[in-house]
């Protein structure tokens, strides 16, 4: 089985990289022979969908994005490999504007039909806020993207989230209280090697 | 004189959401105000990348994003702006990558990590910009509402008022034309003189529309 995973954060080794590393590594664990490719989504060279339109040409195949950039390849890949995983913070209630513009390619150009097999999915969301706010302020924005992987590929994403992130180390340069940076070393200590051994069992499950 | 800022967060120059752009320019200039539009297509940039630079002690009376690129010069045109107009297609229920790429790095910046004693989060500098989303979308208006989109899209316009602390307001242009000739493109979901018909009864009136708010907007940040 082939995998496409998508660090959708600009922080490379952070929590996002983190998590989606190891729900990387629950796949390895779960298929030995399972080939992993992982992309820094901020690395690239590329912008989001232009409207050019030529995807949906007639000429054109259905799930071919056609603008030529450093992305154009991997958008395409997506749609041939057997998973495709997902990993962004969220930013002002949604994924990074870069994971956006390169999801933009990959859903404009399904042109509403889903590749010859069923592909699965995988969504990893950190963030800064609580559960709670993430209930309150964005879950349906979420949602939102969790419809349009299924749309795209033909099955619910398996979700998986870190509240209340940790980002920074150190507070002494940073404009932060310092009660609440103790707060959140707090819950970093307590809750994110649970979140990153949920990532592992989510790895697990992806590859079954 | 008041600088009204006009950014075009659609890949196509002279499309519908370039055209009201165009128009709101027009209603600022006609109101007296110094009005520039600004293409994000034409200029490579990334979206924030986390440096926490604007969020450093030292950086508090610091507005412009740390991380130079292209997108410098276009958000020092924001900071020094009176009135901020953003134009995005809807792509996918939401606005453009490229437009939340722009606003990543104009509001975090802004933004802190400080809540004053009414619990309301603090926002760096003082000044009280009036500003507007103008949507253009291929859905029709009754989509919109009945898809949630505007309430999700609003999460941007909230973001926005909070930072400039002045209402943001929105103009949406809905069922718009996407193509000149419906014949090449692969689909049957539209019927190309229905299109052609909404377009030239409707847009007419969504270009009047970015006129006027353009001309609102200087005349509320002049008040």
């Amino acid at each position: 089985m082939k995998y496409l995973a998508l660090m959708g954060s600009p922080r490379k080794h952070w929590n996002t990289d983190q998590m989606l590393d190891s729900f990387l590594e629950g796949i390895k664990a779960q298929d030995a022979d399972a080939m992993i490719e992982k992309v820094y989504v901020y690395d690239l060279d590329f912008k989001g969908c232009r409207g050019c339109l030529g995807c949906n040409l007639k000429s054109t195949p259905a799930n071919k994005c056609v603008f030529p950039d450093g992305a154009v390849d991997l958008i395409n890949k997506t749609k041939e490999v057997d998973g495709v995983i997902l990993a962004s913070p969220v930013y002002y209630f949604t994924i990074t504007a870069e994971l956006r513009a390169f999801m933009e390619r990959v859903w404009f150009s399904s042109r509403g039909k889903k590749p010859e097999k069923i592909i699965r999915t995988a969504c990893i969301y950190t963030m800064n806020q609580p559960k709670e706010n993430m209930e309150k302020y964005f879950r349906k924005d979420l949602n939102e993207i969790n419809m349009f992987m299924k749309n795209t590929f033909g099955t619910d994403p398996i979700e998986v989230m870190s509240f209340d992130t940790r980002f920074v180390k150190n507070i002494e340069p940073y404009e932060m209280k310092q009660e609440e940076f103790e707060r959140k070393k707090a819950h970093y200590e307590t809750n994110f090697n649970d979140d990153l051994k949920n990532a592992y069992e989510e790895g697990r499950r992806i590859a079954q | 004189m008041t600088k009204v800022l006009i950014i075009n967060g659609s890949a196509r120059k002279n499309g519908n959401t370039a055209q009201l752009c165009q128009k709101a320019a027009e209603g600022a200039r006609a109101a007296g105000a110094e009005a520039e539009v600004i293409h994000l297509c034409e200029k490579p940039f990334k979206g924030c990348i986390s440096c926490f630079g604007c969020h450093l002690n030292q950086s508090v009376d610091k507005y412009e994003c740390f991380y130079h690129d292209e997108l410098s010069p276009i958000l020092e045109k924001s900071l020094a702006a009176d009135v901020i107009i953003i134009g995005s297609p809807i792509y996918y229920g939401y606005v453009t990558g490229m437009v939340r790429s722009y606003m990543e790095r104009l509001l975090f910046p802004l933004d802190t990590y400080h809540f004053d004693e009414n619990g309301k989060r603090e926002v760096k500098r003082g000044k009280h910009v009036p500003t507007a989303l103008i949507y253009t979308m291929n859905a029709t208006e009754e989509q919109l509402k009945h898809y949630h989109m505007d309430e999700r899209i609003s999460n941007n316009e909230a973001a926005l008022a909070d930072i400039f602390q002045e209402p943001c307001e929105h103009l949406y242009s809905c069922d718009t034309l996407q193509w000149n000739n419906y014949n090449r493109y692969y689909n049957n979901m539209f019927d190309p003189k229905e299109k052609q018909e909404h377009h030239d009864h409707q847009f007419p009136i969504d270009l009047e529309n970015a006129f006027s708010l353009g001309r609102r907007l200087v005349e509320r940040a002049e008040k």
